[in-house]
């Protein structure tokens, strides 16, 4: 019994590099979006593929992406309508080491992490 | 019995450390997290100048508009009300606070070392700059003796660049 706690501690290191590495790949497409004005589909397709390749056990249909991208501009006076929105969730599928000691199922055991926020666009009005 | 005792001690020492490595892994996290709000914040405040005064050569940021979208931002990321008190979702249980500092060509001579009251933060201001520190508050710690611990606090700098 006492050889749940090392592995649970495991575990959680394991699921935060997991998610860190999440927010890191999500970060670098806010930063493109925000530069292009939204979030382009090579943007989205590119995001997909980094997080595929990070986490091996995701299918694309895990991956939860709702986010804006119809184009937004810089503009002179702060408008949360001109906002490049995001909300991209994936699961994390492990949260406890030793789950059937628990009597948890393999679908019960899993969670959702979620990244959501907006930035602003760069790029000036037309 | 004396087998019992110690391994009932053992079992009791281990909740401890698990409670403890858990939700100090949870809050070097949420620290990590609050880092970058500040740069989004900052890079937030930096968006918004008085065209005007850049006809003229001169990048004065409006603090009006900043500040609100600064704001925005806070509490889009930080899942907060908007007394910025966080949302039941949040990870966060105090309410935050935020201080915007604006360096620009209306108030600064650079360059310029900005420090931190708060957190001891410095950077060199060399060009119009917005520096954000936020006060998230205490962390989460489930271990009676750890709570009132100091304040979750972190600040960025974000330097108005022409493109």
């Amino acid at each position: 019994m006492l050889l749940i706690f090392p592995l649970q501690n495991v575990q959680d290191l394991i699921n935060q590099n997991r998610i860190n590495k999440f927010s890191n790949i999500v970060y670098v497409s806010t930063q493109t979006a925000r530069t292009d004005g939204r979030f382009t589909q090579s943007n989205i397709e590119r995001l997909k593929t980094d997080l595929m390749s990070a986490f091996p056990d995701l299918s694309e249909a895990d991956i939860y992406i709702d986010v804006t991208t119809t184009p937004k501009y810089r503009t002179d006076e702060f408008d949360s309508r001109e906002a490049i929105s995001y909300d991209i969730r994936i699961p994390v599928r492990k949260i406890l080491a030793a789950p059937r000691f628990f009597g948890l199922t393999d679908s019960e055991n899993q969670y959702i992490s979620r990244r959501t926020g907006f930035v602003l666009s760069e790029v000036p009005m037309p | 019995m004396k087998p019992f005792i110690v391994g009932m001690a053992i079992l009791i020492l281990s909740l401890f450390l698990y409670a403890f490595n858990s939700d100090l892994i949870l809050n070097r996290h949420a620290n990590a997290d609050l880092r970058t709000v500040c740069e989004e914040a900052s890079v937030a405040g930096t968006m918004f100048i008085y065209e005007d005064q850049y006809g003229n050569g001169n990048v004065i940021f409006n603090q009006d508009e900043s500040k609100k979208a600064i704001e925005a931002e806070i509490k889009s990321m930080l899942r907060l009300n908007d007394d910025f008190t966080p949302f039941p979702a949040s990870y966060w249980q105090d309410q935050v606070t935020y201080k915007a500092y604006f360096y620009d060509d209306s108030n600064t001579a650079y360059p310029y070392l900005f420090v931190d009251p708060d957190t001891g933060f410095t950077h060199l201001v060399k060009a119009p700059t917005v520096v954000i520190t936020v006060n998230a508050g205490e962390a989460r710690y489930s271990l009676q003796f750890l709570k009132n611990g100091a304040d979750n606090i972190r600040s960025a700098a974000h330097t108005w660049e022409e493109r």
